[in-house]
């Protein structure tokens, strides 16, 4: 594992529990790599793309309602189900404040897949070894029946 | 033949002629000068414009340097953040976009360098360039996109080599 982070800011990543899996890129970030879409980067500020309804504001409530418009409900946990596509969004509280941080997709496998900000994505087990000072902790797990290729975003 | 040398030639005076309108009391100052140094008038005007093209130079310079510097530090300060917000108001991005005009055709020729891997430059340049934003509705998110509206622009609107 020698990928453009620094330890510090991933404090629970190892060489055991994580694989990179494409080279870094601004070209797309965690919460339109969760979403499946390799191709933008999904922000809330009004130069970049964020899906049309959806409030351009930094809030959790802004990111499940992108998250909504796919599909995906909350659920209650990460578990692998089949025939269930999962995400897991990451908070971070500052006072009374609960700031979106990133978002991670479950594999088939069950692993999880990450992309860090301009840096690369990879794959990763269990979900929260992302967790830390940069993304906080899990918040919530959302679901969806299982999207083929073709419905992909 | 007489052309003479290489290193003569460099030496040679250029015979042209400038012509500047300047004020009867910047002239007596000029000339005032020229005698305190025992130059020429000409002599000492063509000393100034070429110590003001260097000093344009060296300002030129310095600008490059802090601009090379504050990218540098951006880098190290923004880590793995996917947040516009939170990677925009690091120090150094702010130092940047706080280099106003001048920043323009540094962050264009670094946005340009970049390639088909732009960085996040565009909050910059909206700020600079006073809420303009050249991208299409339908380009958003797409860094490559992005960067190609916001190069285009600098052609059409600024003076970028």
């Amino acid at each position: 594992m020698s990928g453009s982070w620094a330890q510090r800011d991933f404090p629970h990543l190892n060489t055991g529990n994580c694989r990179i899996t494409s080279p870094a890129t601004n070209a797309y970030n965690c919460l339109a790599w969760a979403a499946g879409n390799d191709k933008q980067w999904w922000d809330p500020n009004g130069l970049y793309y964020w899906p049309k309804g959806v409030p351009r504001e930094v809030s959790l409530d802004a990111v499940l309602q992108v998250y909504e418009r796919l599909g995906f409900t909350i659920c209650t946990g990460g578990e692998l189900e089949t025939g269930f596509d999962k995400i897991a969004v990451f908070v971070k509280e500052i006072g009374p404040r609960k700031i979106p941080t990133h978002a991670a997709r479950q594999l088939e496998s069950g692993d999880w897949t990450s992309k860090l900000g301009s840096f690369e994505d990879m794959s990763h087990k269990p979900v929260d070894a992302v967790r830390g000072p940069c993304y906080g902790e899990v918040k919530l797990f959302m679901s969806r029946p299982r999207q083929t290729a073709a419905d992909a975003v | 033949m007489g052309q003479g040398t290489a290193e003569q030639l460099e030496k040679r005076p250029s015979k042209a002629r400038v012509s500047v309108p300047v004020t009867d009391e910047l002239l007596r100052e000029i000339d005032s000068r020229a005698r305190r140094l025992s130059v020429s008038r000409s002599t000492l005007l063509a000393r100034l414009l070429q110590y003001g093209l260097e000093a344009e130079q060296l300002k030129r310079d310095q600008r490059l340097l802090r601009f090379q510097t504050l990218l540098a530090q951006w880098h190290l300060e923004r880590g793995p953040t996917s947040s516009i917000e939170e990677m925009c108001t690091r120090p150094a991005y702010l130092s940047i976009i706080a280099m106003g005009p001048e920043a323009l055709p540094l962050i264009i020729g670094q946005l340009r360098s970049e390639g088909n891997n732009p960085d996040h430059w565009f909050v910059a340049l909206h700020y600079i360039a006073k809420g303009t934003d050249p991208v299409p509705d339908e380009d958003k998110g797409d860094m490559v996109k992005m960067s190609k509206a916001w190069l285009d622009w600098a052609e059409r609107e600024m003076d970028v080599g």
